[in-house]
């Protein structure tokens, strides 16, 4: 019986553990002492977590994976060298004024914590878009299309007549167009900014087509939309620069990366500001 | 051991029932911890790619971006708890502003932000370096204390500090009379009256500056004799401040004692008046903020003082040179300070 008793104490005791909090090592090493008070290690550690660490943290993990994924090698370090050159080229005498308005002491920093690490980003979307490129075309459907908005259903049927008829779509655009679609050829995903229904009649074309005027009811203007190319085989380098560039896809590569990387954060305070500032970012329970 | 467990049926029974219970008392009370991680008894923050990173690293990171104004805002509040040397009315008057300059920010945090202010509150301390929530009384007080220390190295060194200031911004401090008008363009005919009747009374020339304005000004600062407090060239709105730019430029045109002329305004009509003398001025805390941040960057009269204080009371580096090195650029010292 007092072994029973012993064991429930123990395992009692265990509903005192409290969540995570990190130290660091040495922390009550003085760094300096003013009057009597001694400045530590510690201290100053502790001040840093009240002040965000998050935003350090989610530094550090993108460095680590940037390391891992796309490591600084000659191709990194040349798109680099060509961006320096044309900050150079743009800032000219200036140049040292705009490194120090950005915080770089040195040219060498500014190359080290910027462009290699913008060279390296850009490379790891391109690797998450090629490695992942058919599950991104079969879920994002990026198409070719032109778009010709008018301010009346009128103005689009008469535009859908015509190109039918065979008049070029710009210079059709130009004739009905009410606003900035000038009926140029751009490339669009599901993620596009584009009136919903247009959107969807666009993506979800399987071949070249032209749709019939489709009405924004909110906005009372009429969209026209032509599919000029479907099969996203037909366009993958352009898919690739214009997927690159795109912000939507930086955060799905770098959320894939942090979730293939099995992220796992040890510390109630880093953890609690993740899930406010980065939630997507966190994959464990 | 099976026999007696099987007279004792009943007590075993039990046991194993309390041992379930607590089990899942330890489980419940724990399944929603975040659980740390240590490794060679060095904590570790966070885990990718099965690297760890450890506190440490972190620590480094940190202090790359914030270390030293970490460190400054630690050496500051130490040096101000230690060295601030004020007479037992000062400290009293102190405390007693910290507790209503506390109750405030509390009133209007809770008005602005609801129940859960206390959080915004903590949010707001700890950026300047202090723990949480309950340190906003003891935030309030090393600012009044540090305030009050600015104040004394003023006053020791006036003569330093005055004669620029004074030559460049034209301190003084203002009272007032305001004939209140919506549109003073096309004034109605009771405020044309209230004007005319005003304008009569003062040509008289048996008021007072303070009692005509207590007696004709019409808005809050009548009861005050027209008080208006502390005013210098940044005052109106056109240079920066907040002031109607035709009430600035006549408060400004006056010597000390001097009343203006009937002036308009986008408000109505003023008579102003000015004391532009140093002991006037010093009455005025607005005076000495003005004067401690005048060309800070030349003369770094917040960082002087601290400093010179760290030094009466003594601060050891323990010989790492690069950190006192680098607090003195981090407060604009001079390396001879």
């Amino acid at each position: 019986m007092k072994k029973l008793i012993a064991i429930l104490a123990v395992v009692l005791l265990m509903t005192g553990c409290s969540d995570a909090r990190v130290k660091v090592t040495s922390s009550s090493t003085t760094l300096l002492t003013v009057g009597t008070e001694k400045i530590t290690k510690g201290e100053i550690f502790s001040s840093f977590m009240n002040r965000y660490p998050s935003e350090a943290v989610m530094t550090m993990a993108t460095k680590l994976i940037l390391a891992k994924e796309v490591p600084v090698d000659a191709a990194i370090k040349a798109v680099a060298d060509e961006k320096l050159a044309e900050a150079k080229e743009k800032w000219d005498d200036e140049f040292e004024d705009f490194l120090s308005a950005y915080g770089y002491e040195t040219e060498q920093e500014y190359y080290d914590k910027e462009l290699i690490v913008t060279a390296q980003t850009d490379a790891l979307t391109a690797k998450y878009i090629t490695d992942n490129y058919d599950t991104l075309i079969a879920t994002y459907k990026p198409r070719k299309i032109r778009v010709i908005q008018t301010s009346t259903q009128e103005k689009a049927v008469a535009a859908i007549k015509e190109i039918k008829e065979g008049a070029n779509f710009e210079a059709t655009a130009t004739k009905y167009s009410s606003t900035s679609y000038k009926g140029k050829e751009q490339i669009v995903t599901t993620e596009s900014s584009l009136f919903a229904a247009a959107l969807t009649f666009a993506t979800g074309a399987s071949v070249p087509t032209l749709s019939t005027a489709i009405e924004d009811a909110t906005n009372k203007v009429f969209y026209v939309v032509q599919v000029t190319v479907a099969d996203p085989a037909k366009f993958k380098d352009e898919i690739l620069t214009t997927l690159n560039s795109d912000a939507t896809f930086q955060k799905k590569a770098m959320l894939s990366f942090f979730e293939s990387g099995e992220f796992t954060v040890y510390d109630k305070t880093v953890y609690d500001e993740f899930k406010s500032y980065y939630a997507e970012y966190l994959n464990q329970k | 051991m099976v026999e007696t467990l099987k007279k004792q049926w009943f007590v075993v029974f039990i046991a194993f029932l309390l041992l379930c219970t607590v089990v899942y008392f330890v489980y419940d009370q724990n399944k929603d911890k975040l659980p740390g991680k240590s490794v060679g008894g060095k904590d570790i923050v966070f885990e990718i790619n099965g690297t760890d990173v450890t506190a440490d690293e972190l620590y480094d990171e940190l202090y790359e971006t914030s270390g030293i104004a970490s460190i400054y805002s630690a050496f500051e509040r130490a040096v101000i708890e230690q060295a601030f040397e004020g007479d037992k009315d000062t400290l009293s008057a102190i405390k007693l502003e910290a507790e209503e300059l506390t109750a405030n920010t509390k009133a209007q945090y809770e008005q602005y932000y609801g129940d859960g202010y206390e959080e915004y509150i903590a949010s707001a301390l700890k950026a300047n370096g202090y723990g949480g929530f309950d340190d906003l009384n003891l935030y309030f007080t090393n600012s009044l204390k540090i305030e009050n220390m600015v104040k004394t190295y003023l006053d020791a060194n006036m003569d330093t500090y005055f004669p620029a200031f004074n030559t460049a911004l034209k301190p003084r401090i203002v009272n007032y009379v305001v004939i209140a008008m919506d549109d003073p363009d096309k004034p109605t005919e009771e405020e044309s009256k209230h004007l005319k009747d005003a304008q009569e009374a003062w040509a008289k020339g048996t008021y007072s500056f303070e009692d005509f304005a207590k007696e004709f000004s019409e808005d809050g600062a009548a009861s005050t004799g027209g008080y208006l407090g502390y005013f210098d060239f940044n005052s109106s709105t056109e240079n920066g401040g907040n002031y109607d730019n035709d009430f600035s430029a006549a408060a400004m045109k006056l010597t000390d004692g001097q009343v203006s002329p009937w002036v308009k305004s986008d408000f109505g009509w003023h008579l102003i008046t000015v004391k532009t003398g140093l002991e006037a001025l010093q009455e005025e805390d607005d005076f000495y903020s003005a004067l401690a941040s005048y060309k800070v960057e030349e003369t770094h009269i917040r960082s002087s003082v601290v400093w010179a204080a760290a030094q009466e009371i003594g601060v050891d580096f323990h010989g790492n040179t690069e950190l006192e090195a680098e607090l003195k650029k981090y407060m604009n010292l001079d390396e001879a300070e």
